[in-house]
């Protein structure tokens, strides 16, 4: 208690050495928190992204037979059946998360007076995420149009456009049935056309009605499913090569035939975003650990300006008889108070920085389609990191302080008294 | 044996050129006594000082303060004796800037392990004693010169020490005020017996004391008893300045 007089006494009455050191510590933290805080809210924002855009999937179309096998000739065409899908999810039950297909036909879709013939798709929601297209109104195909085998459709901007006779206001087909060979569908939502497109265009129903309402067929243009458990390239390689001669068995094929199914698997893109965010990552933690640096140096330096600039001070006290545990008793404990105090405020301005950045640009999603995506989300350091930034800083400006401490409480009285 | 003795004390410093200061100083001062340490700039009188307060090492010889040798102290002990036994009194005064008259009467105390409240108590009773308890809350430099050395005056007499060592206590201060500090040393010593050494070049500071120690080179010159303050050429009662 005496010595925190001691000290209050000193630092009120050295204000602006008070302010300079603890401004070097306060601005230290603040930034340090506001950096990794703002650097972790993009981190979030492309994680969270990336996990509604980007899963892991793989996409199989058939191809033909290279090798003639089981009576089955060279250049023969595989086909995959709607067995496929239930054989995809209990033989690879370990990896397999979500299974779909996409059973394609051409029809004619009618409404009023007005008809087009279209390429019907038949889809899980799946499909979406997958190919990422952008939702104009009302909704995706959802699990519940899947299960209930609901006689739900999503038409493309111009399909709509066309059916409305040319008019470009294609919301207005929203809620509207729509006639498909004497099947009525309910347009649930309008997708973008895109503009590479070419010839008829898709209309979406759920894969589970169009096997309802066309029964009987049973084979579909691709199949693909999202998975989870495969870090490394290695590790998708060896699952795309065992999932191929799975299927080969399956499909009267060769095992070694590599031509069957054409697999396309969007982990390596995935693996190279992460390796992005690790990057980043990296990056953070370099750029934090600098700025923590310049701010030790800087609380650092102003401890051994301090401690020469009172040399004097330390003198007439030992002149007085203070022993030299109790100079450098009383430089510690300043140099870890105002590190400490300063340090929290910086660590305060810093949350606070954060959460401005919270709750403006935080908050403000960019609208891309049928999700929305954050730029920030989350921004913010774990508390625990705060803490050891403002502990690290303390014990550097203490260290910083404890180096001429131990030299002022060492030096002969006469010497200290001598700089005038 | 005397409360200081010293036996042909060396003391050489050792910046670049050797500089022999003290060149084997005998000196013995009794308890109660007024002494006063005289010699040109350069004479050595204030390493003398320094070294009679532990605030500086000599190389060889001997020096008992109060029968103990002074010797190789470590600076814990050394702090203890300048906190208990000896009271410092500076040209410059030295007081601390960012405390007040009273806080800095009270320092001493403070390392002495006193209680807040105590040392308070007591270190406005010596300002008192000095004629400075109005200027208690004030800080060093919102006080005069001679306000200052008495501030500094109760600091040293505070923790009731033995002696007193004043290194040019008048150097900073006019001819009138110089006079009212040693006629306060003066009686400081005649009524509570405390030993009191000065260090001056000035004659008439000097010769406000009872005993001349002249010193120079390094070597102690001749030693005058003044009890009657008549070897100042200026006659009783002045201060040359």
């Amino acid at each position: 208690m005496e010595i925190l007089n001691e000290i209050w006494s000193s630092l009120r009455r050295n204000k602006l050495r008070t302010v300079l050191t603890g401004f070097a510590v306060s601005w230290g933290l603040f930034m340090i928190i506001a950096l990794l805080g703002a650097g972790n809210g993009l981190l979030n924002a492309m994680m969270n992204n990336s996990g509604d855009v980007l899963t892991n999937v793989i996409v199989v179309w058939p191809g033909y037979r290279s090798i003639p096998y089981d009576g089955m000739k060279e250049y023969s065409s595989m086909k995959l059946d709607i067995g496929d899908i239930d054989y995809t999810a209990t033989r690879f039950s370990d990896v397999v998360e979500d299974v779909t297909a996409r059973i394609v036909y051409s029809d004619t879709v009618s409404f009023g007076k007005e008809s087009v013939s279209v390429t019907m798709s038949g889809i899980a929601p799946l499909t979406f995420k997958i190919q990422g297209q952008k939702l104009l109104a009302g909704r995706f195909l959802n699990e519940l149009d899947l299960k209930e085998k609901r006689r739900t459709m999503v038409v493309y901007s111009n399909t709509a456009e066309s059916l409305l006779g040319d008019d470009p206001e294609y919301t207005k087909l929203l809620g509207k049935y729509v006639n498909v060979s004497g099947h009525m569908y309910q347009v649930v939502g309008i997708i973008e056309k895109e503009e590479s497109m070419g010839g008829e265009s898709d209309v979406f129903i759920p894969i589970t009605t169009m096997s309802a309402v066309r029964s009987g067929w049973t084979w579909f243009s691709n199949l693909s499913f999202s998975f989870h458990g495969l870090e490394t390239d290695e590790d998708n390689d060896r699952f795309e090569d065992e999932y191929k001669r799975a299927m080969n068995a399956r499909h009267r094929a060769a095992p070694e035939d590599k031509r069957t199914f054409y697999v396309h698997n969007t982990m390596s893109g995935n693996m190279q975003m992460k390796k992005a965010v690790k990057i980043m990552q990296l990056a953070l933690w370099i750029l934090g650990i600098f700025t923590l640096l310049s701010g030790i140096v800087g609380v650092s330096n102003i401890m051994l300006i301090t401690v020469k600039e009172r040399i004097q001070e330390f003198g007439v006290r030992k002149a007085l008889g203070a022993t030299p545990w109790a100079i450098m008793k009383l430089i510690v404990v300043e140099s870890v108070l105002v590190t400490a105090v300063f340090g929290l405020l910086g660590m305060l301005m810093g949350l606070g920085a954060n959460y401005l950045m919270d709750i403006t640009i935080g908050h403000s999603p960019i609208d891309v389609g049928f999700t929305q995506i954050y730029m920030f989300k989350n921004p913010g350091v774990d508390m625990s990191i705060a803490f050891e930034a403002v502990i690290l800083i303390a014990v550097a400006g203490t260290i910083a302080g404890l180096i001429p401490a131990v030299k002022a409480s060492r030096v002969r009285p006469v010497e200290a008294l001598r700089k005038d | 044996m005397s409360l200081i003795e010293l036996h042909n004390v060396n003391k050489t410093y050792n910046n670049g050129q050797p500089l022999h200061v003290l060149k084997g100083i005998d000196l013995e001062i009794g308890e109660g006594e007024y002494v006063s340490i005289m010699g040109a700039s350069g004479s050595g009188k204030s390493t003398l000082l320094n070294i009679l307060g532990i605030l500086d090492n000599y190389d060889t010889g001997e020096y008992y303060l109060d029968g103990k040798l002074i010797k190789d102290l470590s600076e814990t002990e050394a702090a203890r004796y300048r906190n208990r036994t000896i009271g410092f009194i500076f040209q410059s005064f030295n007081l601390i800037q960012f405390k007040t008259a009273v806080e800095n009467v009270e320092l001493p105390l403070f390392y002495q392990g006193v209680s807040r409240k105590e040392r308070h108590r007591k270190a406005m009773e010596y300002l008192e004693r000095l004629g400075l308890g109005a200027w208690a809350s004030h800080y060093p430099n919102e006080l005069s010169g001679g306000q200052k050395q008495r501030v500094a005056i109760a600091r040293a007499l505070i923790t009731n020490p033995r002696i007193i060592l004043a290194d040019e206590p008048t150097g900073a201060l006019d001819s009138k005020t110089s006079l009212e500090v040693m006629e306060l040393l003066g009686s400081l010593n005649r009524d509570s017996g405390v030993t009191i050494i000065v260090v001056t070049h000035e004659s008439g500071v000097a010769n406000s004391t009872d005993k001349i120690i002249h010193i120079k080179d390094g070597q102690i010159g001749s030693v005058t008893v003044n009890t009657h303050h008549d070897s100042s050429p200026f006659g009783e009662r002045t201060i040359m300045k």
